[in-house]
């Protein structure tokens, strides 16, 4: 039998020697043959079978330890006749089944190979795969039932016929993907995939591929119904599959996974009226769970549904909330506050408050700064605005929700109206003895008063924490007691900030005692727990406290309170007491309690414990940040730069430096004070803080005018650039997309005014011509008006036939008045200029030059065609040019009668990068500035016309002219990137541009569109509705057009 | 009804004869009556500047009768009757021409009958005549006054061809508001330097507490609430609000909630409401309020 091996291979006679003894440990010897018998019978099958034999006997000792002889045989049979089909078939059989086996019953085998043998095809890669299959069997099998083996098998089998990589990709992933899949996802996971492949195989890969992280995305009670209703979808119309499973999973797996089966409910009640609405709800689930909850949403959904049975696409805009009514449904139903949409309403109030320019920012804002505040839920003030979260969600109602930010507003502003930051350190006090003057040595260098202030104390952190206290406390009683009206709401959140306050015995006696003066700053208390030891101490603060909360108390007796709050609280140890905290009255102080003994240095009779480090107090949500120190030293650093133009001389780097590293009120981790890069960038972010000119307000603004050349604005400005957003009209959704697009309105460039020049004097006598027209439209001044009930004298005219009337019986006219009436000629125009790319395009020439093929056999000829030819392509005049010529000479016909006008210029690229070119403002006069800009008009991009017209509308209505026109100049229809569903629908643009003009007319705006488009009637006709439009034939003759055609609109 | 009993319903006056009879209530907030009376005393035209509602109107009432009234006490009524400055006041429009201020005919049957306007009725009786808001009235009527404001101090009637010089105690005093009015409406300088000019701000907290107390009968906590809202909206003038809430708004606030109308909607009906129009302001003008009343 040796021999024969032999025959096949010296490789198979090895082996079999090898397992030779396992085989017999395990078999009789007559048993011993017939597997020797098998091993060679398979090899005998084919020219390469004896590999699968090699195989058999290899996999054979550890086979046998697993199954009985009789079984053993079967397995080998099974083998066999998978060696009649493939010798490498059966190989992979033999390789895996000792890894395999343990996994299946004896039965199962013959199921086993059955499966595998599957996707055997008679081809190779058929049978490679096979064997790949079968090497991955017992990783599979370790997951998979034999029967969810099968149909996994079917699946790759199905992904096979389309494409083999993806099957072997897909057979490689199973390591991943099963073992990351609870058990009952499977079978439906598999019969998905399946199902999928039918329709596109790469989104059935994509979606193996990716399984587990889906389904782990979903509550798994809910597993089995979204993989369900995918099915359903698949079903239906396979292309949505992969965004329901995708993007679906995706924010399912963003909400809670209790809510699944809710909103899971809701998409399937939308399902038959639109699958594409379906997902957009689907989609905007976690938007919607986050801002409204599931009942809003449920609200919310049903409002949906009303409208996208009346309308299938405002129904899908609405899901996608990308239309004004979903986003106004959305907000009645919300209950969150966001600063954005009460800004003006809190500036405003914050104004009133405090008479000062009081600007409400986010706290992002002065986070990111980099001047020493980090939080951005905390409030606060810089001096000059006042930061507020971004958004409030802690109640259930927008206007508790309003309260709280009128509440953490009126602070602020308290701050700034009681004057917590004027803290004077020469100026005395008005409730205590002062101090400050005898404890404050010479001390001259310091910067600002509070950090003079603070030098007083050894521990800067504990005086910095009770001046906070003691100061908010002073603030809170003035604004509650000049404030009748919000001192409910304020009380309100007062005990609210309480009940969140840790109890005193929990903390440290210092800390505790800190604790109790914040305490105290929120609330009276009458009666309080606290070591009977210290009941003097403690009776003491709550009386200096109390004297704090009057109605003359100022900054400076807040500071004198903390001086004597220090003394009493730097020589209590920070220490957990434990044991006899015992109830302790406070009635109103006596004035013995207020006369302690400054000079006791610790009690002695204090039990000894272990000194903690001492940390701040937790801080009052509503009060958020209050940092004097810095506000002090940045509002002395502004009124440096502003009345100096520069640094004073006093503030030396150093000394800043110094301040900063010493100051309680800059984290110490926020700012590695070690870290000199970090000290560098934080005081360069303080000093440009300081020089940049507070956001002008209108009295601001109306300053800067009358001074002219203040020095804080002699610096050029970076290119200013200010953006304005605005909804954009769906014509499909009949509704909003609100705040779509951002218009980007920037001054133009500023060239040479030589094409201004030029131009004038290439078309003298057209401008001439024009100048004259234009000037017999200036009016009368003056224009007697007759026949009126009264004036200013009898119209002899009226009086005489008024009697004759009587004379002759008839009832006279009583209208025998004459008056001179003032006429004003009352005109604001914008002119809106289309620079898109398209307006580069040459113009033909009047002039034909030669074709070519007449200068057949004249070189020369040929020659010089050719160089005109190049020329021509340079030098040819652009549309554009021809526009930019008819504004040069309109220019000068609206500067002689005197109409208000602006030049604006549009181009962009997609909906949040509409730019939006000043030429000339309609405020600002004309100008050698605004012919410089003419000059940089220039082709650009695309054409968002809608945006444009809105933004170009808003100036004009800032204007109280009388006649307002608004003239638009393109050269063809309006397109942009995003401008409609796909970039060939062109009547998305076209309804948007529409509606805009709509708007501009709404306004009492009469819009113009003037094309120099050839094909311009066909959209035009549908774009201007029943405004007015012109097409130009003749692109040259624009120059002549516009000024007649504006006298006509003037008129 | 008797004619008897109509004339007692109301009150008609000639123009010329409306006098000031009894005190108005003015609370100075400075030297202006004396500034006034100087002027008076001297016949120097007087230009009043200040925003609406600040007692612009008050105080010429006030000096009316204050000028009007006898230094010595006389004790016979129909003596006093006599006595006292005429008022004549001109609301200004922009309308109003010369021809208005000054007369003009009138067909009556057959002829036509010259009617005199205010202004000449107010030279020739000797009246205090108060233009008021003048900046509003055309230009023509600007023009008229300034031979009334000089020394000449006569009124010139173009369609009579006459020249009517004014009596002794006849005094022009006009008033326009700085604040709203735009450039174009501003007064000429030709015009400004014929008078000396008294501003009026608005009052203290203090002072306005007493005027609102006085003038709508409401207590002192309560009107010194409303001098408080009136100082925090005034904030907001030019951030928000054209111009600051006036005296005579928080007067009317005042006195709705003398009857009994609750703080709050009083505020909101008198103050918000009247102020703007602007959705935005007017809620955060609410928001003041409800912060100061309860």
């Amino acid at each position: 039998m040796e021999g024969e091996l032999r025959q096949f291979s010296p490789a198979i006679l090895a082996q079999f020697q090898k397992a030779l003894p396992a085989a017999m440990e395990h078999l009789s010897p007559d048993e011993l043959e017939q597997w020797a018998e098998r091993g060679l019978a398979i090899a005998r099958l084919s020219s390469r079978a004896w590999e699968a034999a090699l195989e058999y006997f290899k996999a054979s000792p550890k086979v046998l330890q697993k199954l009985p002889f009789a079984d053993f045989l079967c397995w080998a049979q099974i083998g066999e006749g998978l060696s009649q089909q493939s010798s490498a078939l059966s190989s992979a059989y033999f390789r895996a089944s000792p890894a395999t086996l343990p996994f299946l019953s004896p039965a199962q085998i013959g199921d086993w190979a059955r499966i595998g043998k599957m996707l055997y095809r008679e081809t190779w890669r058929s049978s490679s795969l096979c064997s790949q299959l079968f090497e991955s069997s017992p990783k599979l099998l370790r997951y998979l039932s034999l029967e969810e083996a099968e149909r996994f098998v079917c699946f790759l089998q199905s992904i096979n016929e389309k494409s083999y990589d993806f099957a072997v990709e897909c057979l490689a992933l199973t390591d991943e993907v099963f073992p990351a899949m609870e058990k009952g996802d499977r079978k439906p996971f598999l019969e998905l995939a399946l199902l999928l492949t039918e329709t596109n195989p790469r989104d059935a890969k994509a979606y193996f591929a990716s399984g587990a992280k889906i389904l782990s995305r979903i509550g798994s009670g809910q597993r089995g119904r979204f993989l369900s209703l995918a099915q359903a979808i698949a079903s239906l119309d396979g292309s949505h599959t992969p965004s329901f499973l995708f993007e679906g999973s995706q924010a399912l797996g963003k909400v809670d996974e209790g809510f699944h089966g809710r909103l899971l409910d809701l998409f399937e009640q939308l399902m038959p009226l639109s699958m594409v609405a379906a997902i957009e709800f689907l989609k905007s689930s976690p938007t919607l769970m986050a801002r409204i909850g599931i009942s809003g949403t449920e609200s919310w959904f049903e409002e949906g549904k009303r409208t996208l049975r009346r309308r299938e696409e405002a129904g899908k805009a609405f899901f996608r909330l990308e239309s004004s009514k979903g986003e106004e449904v959305l907000e009645r139903l919300s209950s969150r506050v966001e600063l954005d949409q009460v800004r003006e309403v809190l500036r405003m109030y914050s104004r009133a408050l405090t008479g000062r320019n009081a600007h409400i920012l986010s706290t992002e804002n002065l986070k990111q700064k980099g001047i020493g505040w980090t939080s951005v839920e905390r409030p606060s003030t810089e001096g000059s605005s006042v930061y507020l979260p971004p958004l409030i969600d802690r109640y259930h109602t927008k206007e508790q929700n309003f309260t709280w930010y009128k509440v953490m507003a009126t602070h602020q502003a308290g701050h700034l109206e009681f004057g917590s930051f004027d803290f004077c350190f020469q100026k005395g006090a008005t409730l205590f003895p002062n101090l400050r003057f005898e404890l404050a040595g010479q001390g001259g260098d310091s910067i600002t008063d509070v950090e003079r202030f603070f030098d007083l104390f050894h521990d800067r952190r504990l005086a910095a924490d009770i001046f906070t206290a003691v100061e908010d406390a002073r603030v809170d009683h003035l604004l509650k007691g000049e404030y009748a009206g919000i001192r409910a709401a304020y009380e309100r959140i007062q005990r609210e900030a309480l009940e969140r306050r840790p109890p005193l015995p929990t903390l440290p006696l210092r800390e505790a005692f800190v604790e109790f003066l914040v305490q105290l700053s929120l609330n009276d208390i009458d009666q309080i727990s606290f070591p009977a030891l210290l009941e003097e101490e403690l009776r003491y603060v709550a009386g200096i406290m109390s004297m704090v909360k009057s109605p003359q108390a100022t900054v400076e007796d807040s500071a004198e309170a903390t001086i004597r709050l220090y003394a009493v609280l730097s020589h209590i140890d920070n220490q957990i007491h434990d044991g006899d905290w015992q109830t302790v009255r406070l009635g109103p102080p006596s004035p013995d309690e207020l006369r302690l003994s400054l000079e006791g240095d610790g009690r002695g009779d204090m039990p000894q414990g272990e000194e903690l480090p001492y940390s701040s107090p937790e801080p009052v949500e509503f009060r958020g940040d209050f940092k004097p120190e810095l506000v002090q030293l940045l509002m002395k650093l502004r009124e440096d730069y502003s009345q100096k133009g520069g640094p004073a001389s006093p503030l030396s780097p150093e000394a800043l430096k110094e301040l900063i590293e010493k100051s309680a009120e800059i984290e110490i981790t926020d700012l590695g004070v070690g870290d000199l890069s970090a000290m560098g960038l934080f005081l360069s972010n303080l000093l440009d803080e300081a020089q940049k000119p507070l956001p002008a307000t209108a009295d601001q603004e109306r300053k800067r005018d009358t001074s002219g050349k203040s020095k804080l604005y002699e610096t050029p400005l970076e290119e200013e650039e200010r953006s304005f957003l605005y909804d954009e009209w769906d014509f499909r959704a009949n509704d909003y997309k609100p705040r779509w697009c951002r218009v980007r309105e920037k001054a133009l460039a500023e060239g040479t005014p030589d094409f201004f020049e030029n131009t004038l004097k290439e078309h003298s006598r057209l401008a001439a011509r024009i100048k004259r027209q234009f000037e017999t439209l200036i009016p009368e001044l003056f224009k007697k008006i007759k026949r009126l009930h009264d004036g200013e004298d009898f119209d002899i005219d009226a009086v005489i036939e008024s009697m004759v009337e009587k004379k002759a019986g008839v009832t006279p006219s009583e209208k025998i008045y004459w008056r001179r009436n003032k006429i004003e000629r009352d005109v604001s125009v914008v002119f809106l200029l289309d620079m898109s790319a398209s307006t580069s395009e040459a113009i033909e020439e009047v002039r034909r030059s030669p074709e070519p093929w007449e200068l057949y056999g004249d070189l020369r000829g040929y020659i010089s065609w050719l160089r005109t030819q190049h020329d021509e392509v340079s030098k040819a005049k652009q549309i554009i040019d021809v526009e930019k010529e008819s504004l040069v000479l309109l220019i000068g016909a609206l500067e002689t009668i005197g109409d208000r006008y602006g030049i604006y210029g549009f181009s962009g690229y997609g909906r949040d990068n509409v730019e939006f070119y000043v030429i000339k403002d309609v405020a600002e006069d004309f100008s050698e500035r605004v012919k410089r800009r003419i000059d940089k008009v220039t082709p650009l991009h695309a054409t968002r016309m809608g945006p444009a017209i809105r933004h170009a509308t808003s100036k004009l209505d800032a204007q109280d002219s009388k006649t307002k026109i608004l003239i638009l100049i393109s050269d063809g229809r309006p397109q942009d990137h995003g401008y409609g569903r796909d970039s060939m629908e062109k009547d998305y643009a076209i309804n948007d541009t529409k509606m805009a003009l709509l708007e501009a007319k709404r306004k009492d705006i009469i819009p113009f569109c003037l094309t120099v488009d050839k094909a311009g009637h066909d959209y035009l006709k549908k774009m201007c509705h029943d405004i007015g439009y012109e097409v130009v034939w003749n692109i040259q003759s624009l120059p002549q057009r516009l000024p007649s055609l504006y006298r006509r609109l003037t008129a | 009804m008797s004619a008897e009993g109509l004339r007692t319903l109301y009150k008609e006056h000639m123009i010329e004869e409306y006098v000031v009879r009894e005190e108005p209530y003015y609370l100075p907030l400075g030297d202006e009556v004396e500034v006034f009376e100087a002027a008076y005393a001297q016949k120097i035209p007087v230009l009043l500047k200040g925003p609406t509602g600040s007692g612009k109107t008050r105080f010429v009432e006030y000096m009316a009768y204050r000028l009007g009234r006898p230094l010595t006490i006389v004790k016979t009524r129909s003596k006093e009757e006599k006595g006292g400055i005429p008022l004549v006041t001109v609301a200004c429009h922009e309308d109003l021409s010369a021809t208005d201020l000054v007369g003009r005919y009138l067909l009556e049957g057959e002829s036509t009958k010259w009617i005199d306007g205010p202004l000449t009725r107010a030279v020739k009786s000797g009246a205090i005549c108060y233009l008021d808001e003048i900046v509003e009235a055309r230009k023509d009527t600007t023009v008229l006054i300034h031979p009334l404001t000089d020394h000449r101090r006569i009124l010139p009637v173009e369609k009579k061809g006459q020249v009517i010089e004014a009596s002794g105690n006849f005094l022009l005093v006009i008033s326009y508001n700085p604040g709203y009015q735009s450039a174009l409406k501003d007064l000429k300088h030709s015009t400004r330097q014929r008078f000396i000019a008294i501003e009026f701000g608005y009052p203290s907290r203090e002072a306005e507490k007493e005027i609102i107390a006085h003038e709508s009968g409401i207590s002192p906590e309560l009107s010194w609430e409303l001098a408080k809202l009136g100082e925090k909206v005034r904030n907001l003038k030019e951030h928000g609000l054209e111009e600051g809430v006036s005296t005579r708004l928080l007067i009317y606030a005042g006195r709705l909630i003398q009857e009994g109308i609750p703080p709050r909607r009083a505020c909101q009906v008198a103050i918000v409401w009247s102020l703007t129009d602007d959705a935005e302001v007017q809620r955060s003008i609410e928001e003041v309020v409800s912060t100061i009343f309860e």
